[in-house]
């Protein structure tokens, strides 16, 4: 039979207390952590750093990814090549290119090309066509990402998608 | 080095007035006992003896035994008894010049109870080695005459109360008649080993009916060099702080987010402005700071509730709708405040309340 411990080790310095869930900073003018201290000195020992749920390790998992952006590779045009954000601005911005595109209403500019930002604020230029093979990719990797989370969080087997991202 | 004369001139100002003290020119005279008007100096080491502040809520039970921050009723003022039943409440009914008053209902085989503070090195050392005398004022309404009894010990280490010397031993203060408010005091001598750390008990024995109680309020603990020890009935008038400076005078030792006289962890509306709230982009882990605006004594046992009350939870705003319970994952107390994680990318906003402990108990 598994004891729990009144005290588990956190990824920091503190521990915590396992009943009351207070965190007990390292510090040997605090009365709690001098309790723990005679309490480890009397041989005991806290409990290890809990292990993620899977919904926690599915939310990790899913916002190192989204974090990183998304590498393109550009076939046609290599100045395109870049990481751009998935973050919600640049997915939100993208979409309202694409129907500004479909309703005829062309760039931001009304040019026939015009400067998108990559991850680094570094700008590229992108006429319509190009513009809709990035929201495509971006849409693509970004819902793949959302699939492979909900399916580690119910305790599946994710298939994160892979990088760089191939445009024409 | 000398004095800036306009140093002295301010002191002379704030606590006499220029009219009084020993005779020369005004902005170099010395300053004398008669300068120094009762409550002018910061003489009284124990905390919170308007019993203004109260962190805990304004009632509880008095627990038999255990530590930390369960044990505290009115901000300082640690409650024990001798029965699980027995309670603590606020009161709003005072005496000798305060509003508020800590009072102990008992209870049906109750045996003791008491109220203690411990007062850390620093305010331990300005009565190390002095006379001292101790006041308060009891409300006394258990059917009998009562009789507290006063004692004193000192931390063995720096503010490290887990080994504690009796200073003063149980010793007989003023009876007080039932129904009646009455002004104990005591004089004796502190050990100069109090810059350790200086604990007082005051002990009401046994009140054994939930319908008899005692209050007390107007602490007083100082130096009172050249009085006699023993049963003192003439104390100082008790210096009885501000109410601004009161509360952030204990927020050193024990604080919440919640409102003074509202429990840790009691329910609040999501999204109201009661406590700290903190906005991401819903696609990272929080990662926030709260800073405390006086430090702490020391780094302080950190509790984070969310709104519902779940201890070492949080809630976040996402999908059109407050959540609850989602964990924090780590939290680094400080004296000066405290950074915290999230374990949820979602939230675009969290919100929680949070009680910071860094009394000795």
């Amino acid at each position: 039979m598994i004891t729990m411990q009144p005290y588990q080790l956190t990824n920091g310095t503190a521990v915590k207390n396992a009943v009351t869930g207070a965190f007990i900073p390292n510090d040997p003018l605090n009365p709690d952590w001098q309790r723990y201290q005679a309490w480890v000195a009397a041989g005991n020992t806290a409990d290890a750093v809990p292990a993620l749920s899977a919904a926690d390790q599915a939310a990790a998992n899913f916002a190192t990814r989204k974090s990183a952006g998304l590498q393109i590779v550009s076939t046609g045009t290599p100045a395109l090549n870049a990481t751009y954000s998935l973050d919600d601005a640049t997915r939100t911005n993208l979409s309202g290119i694409a129907a500004a595109i479909a309703n005829g209403h062309g760039l931001p500019g009304s040019g026939s090309t015009f400067f998108f930002q990559d991850a680094s604020y570094a700008p590229h230029s992108f006429d319509q066509t190009s513009i809709l093979n990035l929201g495509v990719a971006i849409r693509d990797y970004y819902y793949a990402l959302t699939v492979a989370e909900a399916t580690e969080a119910a305790g599946g087997t994710p298939n994160w998608p892979t990088q760089p991202a191939t445009i024409p | 080095m000398a004095a800036d004369p306009s140093t002295i001139q301010a002191i002379n100002t704030v606590c006499a007035g220029p009219s009084s003290g020993s005779t020369g020119p005004t902005s170099f005279r010395k300053l004398v006992a008669a300068d120094v008007p009762s409550g002018c100096g910061f003489v009284n080491v124990l905390r919170n003896s308007t019993f203004v502040s109260w962190p805990n809520g304004t009632s509880g039970s008095i627990y038999t035994s255990g530590s930390g921050s369960g044990l505290i009723a009115a901000n300082g003022w640690a409650v024990e008894g001798a029965s699980a039943d027995s309670t603590w409440q606020q009161e709003a009914l005072g005496h000798n010049g305060t509003y508020y008053s800590l009072r102990l209902t008992g209870a049906t085989g109750n045996t003791d109870e008491t109220v203690r503070q411990r007062i850390g090195g620093s305010d331990g050392a300005k009565i190390a080695g002095q006379r001292c005398t101790f006041q308060a004022a009891i409300y006394n309404s258990t059917g009998a005459s009562l009789t507290p009894q006063l004692s004193t010990y000192y931390a063995n280490s720096f503010e490290n109360f887990s080994a504690t010397t009796t200073d003063l031993s149980a010793t007989n203060l003023q009876s007080i008649a039932n129904g009646a408010w009455g002004i104990v005091a005591y004089t004796f001598d502190v050990s100069s080993s109090a810059s350790n750390g200086y604990g007082i008990l005051v002990d009401f024995g046994a009140i054994t009916s939930n319908s008899n109680y005692v209050q007390i309020t107007a602490t007083d603990l100082r130096v009172t060099t050249g009085v006699a020890t023993g049963l003192n009935s003439s104390p100082p008038v008790p210096e009885l702080p501000y109410l601004a400076y009161e509360l952030e005078r204990n927020a050193v030792y024990y604080r919440t987010s919640y409102a003074n006289g509202t429990a840790p962890g009691t329910s609040f509306t999501a999204g109201s402005a009661a406590q700290p709230e903190f906005f991401s982009d819903g696609s990272h882990y929080l990662v926030g700071y709260v800073p405390f605006n006086v430090p702490m004594r020391a780094s302080p046992t950190l509790t984070v509730y969310d709104e519902a009350g779940n201890s070492s939870k949080v809630s976040g705003y996402y999908s059109s709708a407050w959540h609850d319970s989602i964990a924090l994952t780590s939290s680094t107390p400080g004296a000066q405040g405290f950074a915290f994680q999230s374990s949820s990318t979602s939230p675009l906003y969290t919100q929680f309340g949070y009680s910071a402990y860094a009394d000795f108990w």
